[in-house]
C-alpha cells in the first residue's frame, strides 16, 4: 500500500481504478484505517512482507484496527481467496 | 525495563485530514504502554515553514515540558529555510525555553542536507550539542549519507535517522551510523528484517527506539514496542534501544 514513499497514492490509485487491491504489510493503521473508510475492505489484502516484517507482528497490527467482523474476515482471508478463486 | 520513545508527535492545530489530540490523551496513551518518556515534536509546525507559527508551537512544547516534567521532552521545529532566523529561533527556544533538541523533515519542509541556508541553524544546534532528529529515507532531500554530510561537518551534534533509512535505504542508513560516531540510528517505520541487518553493522548501542506516535491513532505505539520485543533480543541489548541508549544521550 505504497509504504514509506508512495503512501499518499496508494488509497486515491485504487479509488481510481477498480481492478487495484491494496495491501496491509509494513503500513501504519491510520492509513489501514482510511483505506478501509475510503476504498472499502472488499479490496483489500492482509499481507506480512515476511520475512522483512513477522507474520505475527502484522497479525497483531491488524488486531488494533477497529472494524466490522465482517470487514476483517474479508481483509484476513476472504478476499484473497475470491482473487484467486479458491473453493 | 525502562522505554523512552524518541521519536513522537503531538499535534497542536488541524493539519491536513489530522486533528489534535488532548495532550493529556496522548500522555495517557504513552502511560498506557509503558514508556517512561517521550520526545516530542509538533506535528503540524514541523511542515508549516512559518516562523510566527514555530515561535507559538514552541512556546506550547515548553508549556508541556513543564507540566508534563520528564515524561515530556520537546524537541524545537524551525523554519530550516530562513537561515539566520532559524537560528535565533532555535537559540531562544533551547536558551529561554528549555527545549532539547531540534527536529527537521527535510523531505516535506523541504531542505536539502546541502544547502548553505541551514549553516546557522548547525552552528547554534552545534553550539548547543544538541541532538538532531531527522526524517530520513526519502529522497532527494532526506538519504542517510546526505545527514551523513552534515554529522561529518558539526560533529558536535549527534544526528538521529528517525526511520533508520526506511525500507530502501537502510543498508545505507547503517553503513552511514557506523562510519560517524554521531549519526544514530531509529527504529520507527524499519522493518524488522532491516533493523536485524543494522544491528550486526552498528551494534547495540546506535539504536533507539521511536514509535512516531503521538498523532493518530495511539495503539500504534503499541505496534512499535511489539515489533521490537519480536526481535527476541538479549535482555541487555533489548533494554539499550528501547530506552537507555536514549537516556544516555540526553544525559551525557
Amino acid at each position: 500500500m505504497g509504504y514509506t514513499d508512495f503512501w499518499y497514492d496508494a488509497v486515491p490509485a485504487a479509488l481510481q481504478a477498480d481492478n487495484i487491491y491494496l495491501e496491509t504489510s509494513l503500513i501504519d493503521i491510520m492509513n489501514i484505517s482510511k483505506a478501509i473508510e475510503r476504498v472499502g475492505a472488499h479490496r483489500i489484502l492482509f499481507g506480512s512482507d515476511y520475512p522483512e516484517s513477522d507474520l505475527s507482528l502484522e497479525l497483531e497490527k491488524m488486531a488494533m484496527i477497529e472494524m466490522s467482523d465482517e470487514a476483517r474476515a474479508k481483509i484476513l482471508g476472504e478476499n484473497a481467496r475470491e482473487l484467486w478463486h479458491w473453493q | 525495563m525502562t522505554i523512552v520513545d524518541a521519536h513522537a508527535h503531538i499535534m497542536l492545530e488541524p493539519y491536513a485530514s489530522l486533528s489534535p489530540i488532548e495532550p493529556e490523551e496522548v500522555m495517557d496513551g504513552f502511560a498506557r504502554y509503558g514508556v517512561e518518556q517521550a520526545w516530542f515534536s509538533s506535528g503540524d509546525a514541523l511542515v508549516l515553514n512559518q516562523t510566527d507559527y514555530h515561535r507559538r508551537a514552541n512556546d506550547r512544547m515548553a508549556e508541556f515540558q513543564e507540566r508534563f516534567g520528564k515524561r515530556f521532552l520537546g524537541l524545537t521545529t524551525v523554519n530550516p529555510r530562513s537561515g539566520e532566523e532559524a537560528a535565533r529561533e532555535l537559540e531562544r527556544a533551547v536558551s529561554e525555553l528549555g527545549l532539547r533538541g531540534l527536529k527537521l523533515h527535510g523531505w516535506l519542509q523541504p531542505v536539502s542536507c546541502t544547502d548553505p541556508c541551514l549553516e546557522p541553524l548547525f552552528e547554534t544546534a552545534q553550539r548547543h550539542r544538541l541532538p538532531v532528529l531527522f526524517h530520513d529515507g526519502t529522497p532527494p532531500f532526506t538519504s542517510s549519507l546526505q545527514i551523513g554530510w552534515l554529522a561529518e561537518r558539526y560533529p558536535g551534534c549527534t544526528m538521529i535517522l528517525g526511520h533508520g533509512g526506511l525500507k530502501d535505504l537502510a543498508v545505507t542508513a547503517a553503513q552511514t551510523a557506523r562510519r560517524y560516531e554521531n549519526v544514530y540510528l531509529q527504529t520507527c517505520a524499519t522493518t524488522l528484517l532491516s533493523l536485524r541487518r543494522a544491528l550486526d553493522v552498528v551494534g547495540p548501542d546506535k539504536i533507539l527506539f521511536g514509535s512516531d506516535g503521538g498523532f493518530a491513532n495511539l495503539r500504534w505505539i503499541d505496534y512499535n514496542i511489539r515489533k521490537i520485543k519480536k526481535w527476541n533480543l538479549p535482555s541487555e541489548v533489548e533494554q539499550k534501544i528501547l530506552g537507555g541508549n536514549a537516556a544516555r544521550l540526553m544525559h551525557d
